[in-house]
């Protein structure tokens, strides 16, 4: 009788022990896939932050024209064209008056044709054209310098518009 | 100061190319805002990055006082009334100058 009271409590000893182990497991399974889950949260945060940061930051200089030489070209082709656009932007805009619109519209074939030679000079051609084209248009027009000095800033306020002002 | 153009008249007074520069898109890039407001916030980004070192804001709101304040936060020792009478006189940006002139002229009153 002794005896099976000893092998029965051993046995419940044995039984209890080796289920707590088990147990524990769980609890330590839990907790990891409760870590994982925060970390893959975690993850997933960072990576929508990350998302809202790259969008932020998308490259302001780039748009539907691109580059800023594809903005001269698109200048250049609206001016070679008759130039209304541009002078109708520059006129809706307060930049140019009626005086230097009229004269702009005079030109604007030849000055578009002259604009080819900046397609190429990617960011920095704005700023070339501003410094060079009033020099070309005093050795190439009867226009007054103060009337090329007006047109040389619209054109090159132009070129740096163009993203937004000829869509 | 007549026969001079408005970057002459600059130059003249030891204002320097990037400054001029700069002085021309305030002028222009305002009188954009003040027309289409909802092109702030990319020309203002589209200036920064043009002229990093700079401190301004434009925004339809400019005043003349705002003006003559970005002028003197850029160390572009000009007076501000003068550089608007001379684009004025020039033609660029004439409603723009008169704007800021009429805002002059009643300060100075």
């Amino acid at each position: 009788m002794f005896k099976k009271i000893a092998l029965w409590i051993i046995s419940t000893v044995l039984l209890i022990s080796a289920f707590i182990p088990l147990g524990e497991l769980k609890v330590e399974a839990n907790n990891d896939s409760s870590i994982t889950s925060i970390q893959t949260d975690d993850l997933d945060n960072q990576r929508v932050n990350m998302d809202v940061i790259s969008t932020q930051s998308s490259e302001p200089t780039m748009g539907t024209y691109g580059l800023k030489s594809k903005a001269v070209i698109k200048v250049a082709q609206l001016l070679r064209a008759g130039g209304d656009e541009v002078i109708d932007a520059a006129r809706a805009f307060n930049i140019l008056g009626k005086a230097e619109a009229k004269v702009l519209k005079n030109n604007s074939k030849k000055i578009g044709k002259y604009l080819e030679q900046f397609e190429n000079a990617g960011s920095d051609a704005a700023a070339m054209i501003r410094s060079q084209l009033p020099v070309w248009l005093k050795n190439n027009t009867s226009m007054g310098k103060g009337t090329a000095e007006n047109i040389a800033i619209a054109i090159s306020w132009a070129v740096r518009g163009a993203d937004w002002i000829f869509i | 100061m007549t026969n001079l153009t408005a970057s002459e008249w600059l130059s003249d007074k030891n204002i320097d190319e990037e400054n001029i520069h700069f002085i021309e898109s305030l002028l222009t890039f305002t009188s954009v805002v003040k027309v289409a407001t909802n092109k702030k916030g990319a020309i203002n980004n589209s200036l920064k990055q043009e002229f990093p070192s700079k401190q301004f804001l434009i925004s339809p709101e400019m005043s003349y006082l705002q003006f003559e304040k970005t002028l003197k936060d850029n160390n572009i020792s000009v007076e501000a009334n003068n550089v608007l009478e001379v684009y004025k006189n020039q033609g660029l940006c004439e409603p723009l100058c008169n704007e800021w002139l009429d805002q002059f002229k009643q300060i100075s009153k």
